[in-house]
């Protein structure tokens, strides 16, 4: 009986001990935690005075108001973290000092996690920091270091600034943040008003990089104005939301700006874009100005739910990471004065941004039009009354090559095709790259190799897409359990699907790839792609989404991504073509065809119009194809919108469709049947082939919007198009212009 | 054979109670989103599958093409917009911040704001009014704080006011708090006043206090209405004091169509997260005509903000020119878009969330209609956004209005191209299908109402399709069914006659005997041991086989196959299960009480009696083929007779292996029932504490393997 207890001991020992090793972050990659915070001391802080001069630039200090002031010295003017105008003290009729708004004279802000609220707080560094006595600078290569020491909090947060010869640089050094390990740094948003113009000023606008682009009405609402932020790259998908939100279109390009008059301000993240969301402050009376400036996470979080009474009410809390995100969150500030200081100027800046950091070359877009062809969709089916998934044949393979036929009869020019859901699974989330073949219930070897065959005969270039982000299933050397992404906990990242339109949480649970098997995944996709003979294959989501990691080094708060994705599509496209989906501006960049470009924003309340600067910067350097027309609600808006900078119209097509299919939660499918819309696509097409065929090699040099609605666009090449999205005909230049039509010319 | 019938019954227990299920998501890549719109439209299929609605993305039939945002255009600080009333040429808005009226032209710019208001020579404040309404060149508020309604002229000057009416129709506790009013094309004017329950307030064109008009009524159900009995029975004062009453909900909104139906918006009514019966037409006499008090008009599924179910809120109507209605889920920010017979057209705008977009709402708390554009304000932007229809959502509306006026012949070309464009449209096939059936292209319009689950188009089409088959192969039919008749009668006279006998199998021939001679059947079973448990078990899987594809494959007008929510399982327990519980138990209860009969005699017996049903599902499955609805009152006369006789051959087999008489074979078969719930609970207990143990281990295994 003793001999029994004490097994029985041991046993129950072991099998606690077991359960409890699993309580540990075994898979954890090595973090680095913000320092212990201990007071400031042994600066050697710099008066007031120059800090650091080049051919462009002064960079002064100026330590009465601890801020860090930039002047331009082919204008004379002044930027800093305050407003110019608003720098200097000001009196009122009474001599009385009219004070700024905290938060216009605050350089950075720093967000840190408050145990008390188990919520996110904002602190200012003029009301936490500057009123303290709390602000240090020191001089550094190139600029200086500014300590913002936040007294009270225990806080303190390094930022350097900088100054290149076209630009200037605001960089958090984030191994240097301290705070006392309670009220932890979560984030930190700096210089908020660099990028700010005075409410109600005339010529002058805010531009904000959501979807195509857009520019900000500044004109003054109320004491609070409205505010508003949105992830750079997307949520990161590691995070789970549960909450439904209306559809916003995402900011692909990290970048914003605002012109005021003669000059301008691009501002460009050069580091920690990822971590970063875009915000907002547009119409406060109490500010005065309006403002885009980034903000930075730091720390990657989960979302936990917790019951009401625990938190001040039912709510999803934020459960940070030990570890911080240690890339330096970086922003280059490029200064535009003249002609260049518009909106136009900005791209024109970051496309050479992008073409100096990527060694980009020009190329030409000979595609008339582009079309992505679903395969196949899981729906539920029965054998007597038995029920099992079975794979619903959207469009087989000899389907996709009679449409292609179909169309390639019509259609004026080149067509470029990707291949969706193909795979076992069809669109649906099954094994990483859909198993990386294509299913035999969509056609054997032989039609595959007739279509592929088919398309190089007939100069179709034909991708074929695999997802390589969500998985359900192991299979082709990816296993569920192990190749998965962890959470800032140590879980995998297991995400549910759910349906917005029936608000249900869907029963598939999907698992992310983990990061550091991606290349792994693209090699495989490489391989499968050239033994099919494809002319590329296209990496879907991966090239749309950001996700962490925590079981990988740098890849906690989406850290790196879009480095690593840049990097794995350069060493792919070496041998092979890439195409994006939707893509963010790194998978751009590097891809040979970008399907699916925003051509609108998301409609914001303090949007004013939608501009294409998504399309400017990237025209004459990737051959680009719009969103799906057939799924739009506007259709002839977005021809408009494609031809106003070239860019190649595109469709979703199947061939078959059926009843079965109406409750299936991929929205577009409804719109896609290839039998109904044949002849809408030719047509499309055709309207703008001269449009593409002129434009076919050339960039964007100007884009208006003039007051009566028309947008001009100007090629490199001298040829102009001229949209009138407006339902009245507008007479411009001599030429007509038809309501919701565009016209085009040459001037030589 | 057994292990064969074992293995199948086991493999099909297995599969049919996976519980499979196919999604797709945002982030796969089946996911598009070219929407220029920050919502995704939606129409609600009514019968498809067993749901009375099932949501499905439908291309966009209205986009915000404009928001005005009021406080901007003019200098308020305090503005609040809350209601919104339109006549042919501008836009009225209430301000019950600044106690103004803004008034809009066609192109929504601001052409006057009214203000500074006096009657009387006093001046006059209607801040916190909750409505207006607009009918020839009168605007009418509905001054909620200060308890009247104002009628004004455009110019803002006040020439009447309507307080409390004095008569005794009006109970002595009645709180006047108008929120709503309207105006009909003769002048009456009915408002609705806040909390009221009696019904609008109706007022003559000489403002002569009429009565209430068109209350809604309390919901009552037999468990209510035995609630009732009960309380009045054991009720006391204390009781009574501390009961709650069981009131009609107040109208929340009140709109007046061009034929002068009233139609009322009753809002939230109650803590149920899913509503019914929001909307109701009232005619003159203030009937609901709808009669739609169990429909829900909103969503079937509701949403969660912070984790919180938001419970729908249908508290805004508006109706246009054609009878289209477009009721406003002021909790979700939606627009839910019916044409005059309630079919749902589509869904959009607004969705929870921050509402920062052109089309989502923070506040909405008006609708209104002008021309085609849907208006809605919200009264924390203080903005108007504009809601213009696409050339799709034109194109559908103009396919519809013709469909419910039943010109089905200038419908169908726009049926046709809507159906091309949006696959998902259920009022396309469904108006496609009427059209076919007035050109006479009978096969086309059961295929379209096929599509557009139309079991009473199906059935119309269906019926002139047989009736031309029938006629076209009248001769073959004639003589295949005198053929058949002429082989019943004569092939077993002839059979006799030679002495033929054509199923030699003793056991196979009792089984089948027992429809016709059951006592003598039963008898060779308990008697001569001439029953047979694989018969009995092929009988019994083929019940369940038959019964399965009656449900799967029968005829579409009869049959309505819930592909989201089947499972063979259930038909398996129903069936199979049935058996073997009902055997069980009453083997168990007779063993104690004196019945002779061996369980595997209760099994072959109980089995042989499911050969009428077995009948009637095999005749179901083909007939429901052959006819429509309309005569599918025999069919029901028919399954129940065979089910009765089923019944009746269990009498006489249960009295007959156990030796009973009637008396004791019905209490027996009382207690035999007992035995089967306890044996069920049991059951059910059992899987429910191994369900918390497969739980657990569950849990652990999913946690070892996340670290």
């Amino acid at each position: 009986m003793k001999n029994l207890l004490k097994i029985s001991i041991s046993i129950m020992l072991c099998v606690s001990l077991c359960l409890l090793s699993g309580c540990s972050n075994n898979q954890k990659a090595s973090v680095i935690n913000t320092g212990k915070y201990k007071e400031i001391s042994g600066i050697d802080c710099i008066d007031s005075g120059i800090a650091y001069e080049n051919d462009r630039f002064i960079l002064k200090w100026d330590d009465n108001k601890k801020l860090v002031i930039i002047e331009d010295k082919l204008t004379g003017k002044l930027y800093s973290s305050t407003p110019s105008d608003a720098i200097e003290t000001k009196f009122d009729a009474d001599g009385m000092m009219i004070k700024n708004n905290p938060q216009v004279d605050s350089p950075i802000f720093v967000y840190y996690y408050s145990p008390k609220t188990l919520t996110v707080v904002e602190s200012l560094s003029y009301v936490d920091a500057y009123t303290d006595g709390g602000i240090y600078a020191e001089k550094i290569k190139n600029g200086i270091r500014v300590t913002y020491d936040f007294l009270g909090l225990e806080i303190s947060v390094p930022v350097e600034y900088t100054v290149d010869d076209d630009s200037f640089n605001a960089t958090v050094i984030a191994k240097d943040i301290k705070d006392n390990g309670k009220k932890y740094v979560t984030g930190v948003a700096i210089s908020p008003f660099i990028c700010s113009v005075k409410n109600d000023a005339e010529n002058s606008y805010l531009f904000y990089p959501d979807g195509s682009g857009t520019l900000l009405d500044t004109s003054s609402v109320n004491l609070v104005g409205k505010h508003g932020e949105m992830h750079i790259y997307g949520n990161d998908a590691t995070v789970q939301s549960y909450e439904m939100q209306s559809y916003k279109k995402q900011i692909n390009m990290p970048v914003f700006g605002c012109k005021n008059n003669d000059t301008a301000v691009l501002g460009v993240i050069t580091s920690g874009a990822e971590q970063a969301s875009m915000c907002w402050s547009v119409g406060s009376t109490s500010l005065k100005y309006s403002a885009v400036y980034p903000k930075f996470l730091l720390r990657g979080y989960n979302l936990v739910h917790a019951p009401s009474g625990f938190a001040a009410a039912e709510a999803d809390v934020q459960t940070f990471d030990d570890a911080i995100q240690v890339n330096n969150p970086s922003v280059k500030y490029f200064v535009l004065n003249g002609e260049d200081a518009d909106y136009c100027g900005m791209a024109k800046t970051y496309q050479k941004y992008l073409v100096n950091k990527n060694k980009l070359k020009k190329t030409s877009n000979d595609t008339s039009l582009s079309i992505k062809i679903m395969g196949g969709v899981q729906t539920k089916a029965f054998s007597f009354g038995v029920p099992y998934t079975k794979l619903f044949k959207l469009s087989t393979v000899n389907e996709t090559k009679d449409m292609l036929s179909t169309l390639k009869k019509g259609v004026k020019g080149k067509i470029t095709a990707n291949l969706i859901g193909f795979g076992k699974s069809g669109v649906n989330i099954g094994e990483v790259g859909g198993g990386y073949k294509i299913s035999g219930s969509f056609g054997n070897k032989k039609s595959v190799s007739e279509l592929i065959n088919y398309s190089k005969n007939n100069n179709i270039n034909l991708f074929y897409n695999f997802d390589m982000l969500a998985y359900k299933e192991s299979g082709s050397g990816f296993s569920l359990s192990k190749d998965s992404a962890t959470q800032p906990n140590g879980q995998s990242a297991h995400n549910v699907t759910k349906d917005n339109v029936t608000r249900k949480e869907g029963t598939t649970i999907y698992r992310l790839l983990s990061r550091k098997l991606l290349g792994s995944a693209f090699d495989k996709a490489k391989k499968s792609s050239k033994d099919y003979g494809f002319s590329g294959f296209s990496i879907g989501s991966l090239s749309n989404v950001i996700y962490s990691d925590y079981g990988v080094n740098g890849a906690n708060v989406c850290g790196n991504m879009p480095k690593q994705i840049s990097d794995l599509i350069k060493k792919q496209r070496k041998t092979g073509k890439i195409m994006t989906v939707a893509g963010n501006d790194y998978a751009v960049a590097m891809s040979n065809f970008a399907q699916g470009i925003p051509l609108n924003s998301s409609n914001l309340d303090v949007s004013k119009t939608d501009i294409p600067f998504f399309s400017m910067v990237f025209k004459g350097y990737v051959p680009m194809s719009s969103e799906d027309i057939n799924a739009s609600s506007n259709k002839d808006l977005m021809i408009l919108r494609c031809a106003e900078c070239g860019i190649t119209p595109q469709y979703l097509i199947v061939k078959n469709m059926d009843n079965t299919l109406v409750s299936s939660d991929i929205p577009g499918l409804y719109g896609a049947s290839f039998d109904g819309m044949k002849n809408e696509i030719t047509d499309s097409s055709n309207k703008l082939s001269k449009v593409i065929k002129n434009t076919a090699k050339a960039t964007v040099l100007s884009h208006k919007v003039l007051d009566n609605g028309l947008h001009i666009t100007k090629f490199s090449n001298n040829f102009f198009v001229v949209t009138n999205e407006t339902d009245c005909d507008i007479e411009y230049s001599g030429r007509m212009i038809k309501a919701k039509d565009f016209s085009y010319w040459s001037e030589k | 054979m057994k292990r064969i019938i074992i293995c199948f019954l086991s493999i099909t227990l297995l599969l049919s109670s996976l519980s499979l299920s196919v999604s797709a998501n945002e982030i796969g890549d089946g996911n598009t989103n070219s929407n220029e719109v920050p919502y995704r439209s939606y129409s609600y299929w009514v019968d498809y599958n067993t749901n009375e609605k099932t949501a499905v993305y439908s291309k966009p039939m209205y986009e915000a093409v404009k928001t005005v945002e009021i406080s901007k255009k003019y200098d308020i600080t305090n503005s609040k917009i809350v209601d919104i009333s339109t006549n042919d040429d501008y836009v009225f808005l209430l301000d019950a911040g600044a106690s103004k009226i803004v008034i809009l032209n066609k192109n929504y710019e601001i052409v006057s704001v009214l203000e500074n208001f006096s009657y009387n020579g006093s001046p006059v404040d209607f801040a916190g009014a909750r409505g207006i309404f607009v009918r020839d060149n009168t605007i009418y508020v509905a001054d909620t704080e200060h308890r009247r309604v104002l009628l004004m002229d455009t110019k803002g000057v006040i020439g009447n006011q309507l307080l409390l009416p004095k008569s005794n129709l009006i109970p002595t506790n009645f709180v006047y708090k108008p929120v709503k009013v309207a105006v009909d094309s003769k002048g009456y004017t009915y408002i609705v006043s806040d909390g009221s329950y009696y019904g609008a307030i109706l007022y003559s064109p000489e403002y002569e206090f009429l009565g209430f008009f068109g209350a809604n009524k309390v919901k009552t159900t037999a468990v209510g209405a035995i609630k009732n009995l009960w309380k009045k029975l054991t009720s006391n004062d204390t009781k009574r004091a501390a009961d709650e009453l069981s009131l009609p909900y107040t109208f929340t909104d009140i709109v007046i169509d061009n034929r002068d139906f009233v139609f009322t918006a009753t809002g939230k009514s109650g803590k149920d997260l899913i509503q019914q019966g929001q909307i109701s037409k009232i005619n003159p006499g203030g009937m609901d005509i709808l009669n739609k008090s169990d429909k829900n008009f909103a969503d079937v599924n509701v949403g969660t903000l912070n984790r919180v179910a938001q419970i729908q809120d249908l508290s805004c109507i508006t109706v246009d020119k054609d009878g289209f209605i477009y009721a406003l889920d002021t909790t979700y920010g939606r627009i839910f878009w019916y044409d005059g017979e309630c079919n749902n057209i589509s869904v959009f705008a607004g969705s929870l969330g921050d509402g920062n977009q052109k089309g989502t709402f923070s506040l909405p708390s008006g609708i209104a209609v002008f021309g085609t554009d849907v208006l809605v304000v919200d009264a924390q932007k203080n903005s108007l956004t504009v809601f213009g229809m696409t050339k799709f959502g034109a194109s559908v509306r103009k396919a519809d209005k013709l469909t419910v006026n039943g010109d089905y012949k200038k419908s169908f070309p726009l049926w046709k191209s809507i159906s091309r464009l949006d696959g998902n449209c259920q009022l396309a096939y469904r108006g496609l299908a009427k059209a076919y059936l007035e050109k006479e292209d009978y096969s086309s319009a059961m295929k379209y109402a096929k599509y557009g689950v139309d079991r009473e188009t199906y059935a119309e089409a269906f019926k002139v399709v047989r009736e031309q088959k029938l006629e076209k192969n009248f001769a073959l039919i004639f003589i295949g069914v005198i053929l058949i008749v002429a082989l019943i009668v004569l092939v077993p006279l002839y059979l006799r006659k030679k002495q033929i006998v054509l199923i030699k199998n003793q056991k196979i021939k009792v089984a089948l005997g027992g429809i016709a001679h059951p006592v003598e059947s039963f008898r060779l079973v308990k008697e001569k041991g001439q029953g047979s448990v694989i018969i009995a078990a092929v009988l019994l899987v083929l019940l369940y086989v038959f019964t399965v594809l009656k449900d799967t494959v029968g005829g579409f007008a009869f049959t309505v196959f819930d592909t989201n929510n089947y499972n063979s399982f259930f038909v398996l327990l129903s069936t199979i299960g049935l058996v073997l519980l009902w055997t069980v138990s009453n083997w168990l209860v007779c063993t104690l009480f004196g019945g002779i009969g061996k369980i595997k005699e209760i099994f072959i017996i109980t089995c042989y009696c499911t050969i009428p049903i077995l009948i009637s599902t095999v005749g179901y499955l083909a007939l429901s083929h052959i006819l429509v609805p309309d005569e599918g009152a025999f069919l029901s006369v028919f399954q129940t007779v065979c089910i009765l006789y089923s019944a009746f051959m269990l009498i006489i087999g249960m009295m007959r292996i156990h030796d009973y008489e009637f008396g004791k074979f019905v209490w027996t078969t009382l207690l035999t029932v007992v035995v089967m719930i306890i044996i069920v609970f049991l059951i059910f207990l059992v899987f429910l504490l191994s369900q918390q143990v497969f739980g657990w281990i569950e849990t652990i295994y999913i946690e070892t393997i996340y670290r």
